[in-house]
């Protein structure tokens, strides 16, 4: 097999309509995957990106669902199983962040962001583990943040549920390692996407002095990450937490 | 006053399954040494799983798994003492962590393919994966089988056509008018 090829795999991307969800589709794609591109809301932006895949040579399916709910997380995982035969790779990518400060932040708004953050990786990895057990493989990524080692203001709940969820990586990696599941996250800095937008527009200059490599990351950057702990060229890595922000976390 | 436990009388009449015992067991000893990486002619159906096999909890759910998609049924996930407890109250099958007298004796009823010696006074819940051999699972299949047998016996409940089992999902659907009938879980079929 060619170093860190996917010929073959099936993978579910999350949270895959637009930013950094799209390019590891888009990555995983490229290399040979087979990609199911999950969306909540932006149906058109999750077509392009299935379409873009296609445009690659690639089989895609672009599925609606809400990563906190866990009927819909059922039928997503179902349906990529039908259509594509199986999920060899998941990629835990849908997130929701709230910038507010924590006296003002109501515990309704803490939970929106817990259950898309938190509950909704988890809801996925349970519902896909089952197939991967099935074909004796699997590896699950799980997009994480810098946030979840380093203090941010506003962010006490995103940094909560990726803290969460680096935790949840790194047990479930020891639970499913006998099984040669592996479980890894990618812990992305200050990258250019639409999530991003207002915070680098507000304070680009002091952000940058904090960023060694002196530039915001790219989106493809984080998904070529993800192809590498996806692929076999990772194949003695697991529950891992992999920085891809600039020496922003060093 | 003690929980409602019933009588340990037998479980009714059920049809017997398509499949027989001799060709469930055979599957059931290739899903154990998927599950276990072993050779499956070393597979002994009596031997202790977690004992003599070294299963561990993770590969009694994935040989679960297996056997739920080679059959088409549905696996209880509690065992035994916890499936009676959570239905007929807690306390009178595991107290401190030991199982009862009484535990013991619906062990014994229900599990009989385990050796009478096993079931000893003072054996404790979280020594109840020991017991689980082979043909603990080929029992269980044949009793999910027989259950599912008995569904397909009955006529759809929403048009009175018959009904038919799904090759792909724990689930019949009626000939007739294509209603979906899924399987209840084994939690709820077994005792």
């Amino acid at each position: 097999m060619t170093s860190g090829t996917l010929e073959g795999r099936a993978a579910l991307v999350t949270g895959a309509s637009r930013g950094i969800g799209r390019a590891i589709a888009l990555e995983l794609a490229r290399h040979g995957a087979a990609v199911a591109v999950s969306y909540r809301e932006r149906r058109e932006a999750a077509e392009e990106t299935a379409a873009g895949i296609e445009a690659l040579g690639g089989r895609s399916l672009a599925c609606q669902a809400d990563v906190s709910r866990e009927e819909d997380v059922a039928r997503l995982v179902e349906r990529t199983v039908r259509e594509l035969g199986a999920v060899d790779v998941l990629v835990c990518n849908a997130a929701v962040v709230l910038s507010r400060l924590a006296p003002l932040q109501t515990v309704e708004e803490w939970r929106s962001v817990l259950d898309v953050d938190l509950m909704g990786p988890f809801l996925c990895i349970r519902e896909a583990i089952p197939h991967m057990l099935a074909r004796r493989r699997g590896s699950i990524i799980c997009v994480s943040s810098i946030v979840a080692q380093r203090g941010s203001t506003g962010l006490a709940s995103y940094a909560a549920a990726k803290g969460g969820l680096e935790a949840m990586v790194r047990a479930l990696a020891v639970e499913l390692a006998k099984k040669r599941i592996r479980v890894n996250a990618v812990a992305p800095g200050v990258i250019q996407t639409e999530m991003t937008a207002e915070l680098r527009h507000l304070s680009s200059e002091e952000i940058l002095k904090h960023i060694p490599l002196g530039r915001f990351g790219e989106p493809e950057e984080v998904a070529r990450a993800v192809r590498f702990l996806a692929s076999d060229d990772a194949s003695y890595i697991t529950g891992e937490t992999l920085g891809v922000h600039g020496g922003l976390g060093s | 006053m003690e929980p409602d436990v019933p009588d340990l009388a037998p479980e009714p009449a059920v049809p017997p399954a398509a499949v027989s015992e001799t060709e469930v067991r055979r599957k059931v000893v290739a899903a154990v040494a998927q599950a276990l990486d072993l050779d499956p002619s070393t597979v002994v159906p009596d031997a202790s799983l977690e004992e003599e096999l070294g299963a561990e909890s993770l590969d009694f759910l994935d040989l679960a798994f297996m056997l739920e998609r080679e059959f088409q049924v549905r696996l209880p996930r509690l065992n035994l003492l916890q499936r009676a407890e959570e239905r007929y109250g807690a306390g009178s099958l595991i107290q401190d962590g030991q199982v009862t007298e009484r535990g013991l004796a619906l062990l014994a009823e229900r599990m009989p393919e385990v050796a009478p010696e096993r079931l000893r006074p003072g054996l404790r819940v979280s020594e109840l994966g020991r017991l689980v051999t082979a043909e603990t699972f080929v029992r269980v299949v044949m009793e999910l089988l027989a259950h599912k047998a008995g569904m397909l016996a009955s006529p759809c409940a929403a048009c009175g056509g018959p009904l038919a089992a799904s090759a792909v999902a724990p689930e019949l659907a009626c000939s007739a008018c294509g209603a979906a009938v899924p399987l209840p879980a084994g939690d709820e079929v077994l005792l």
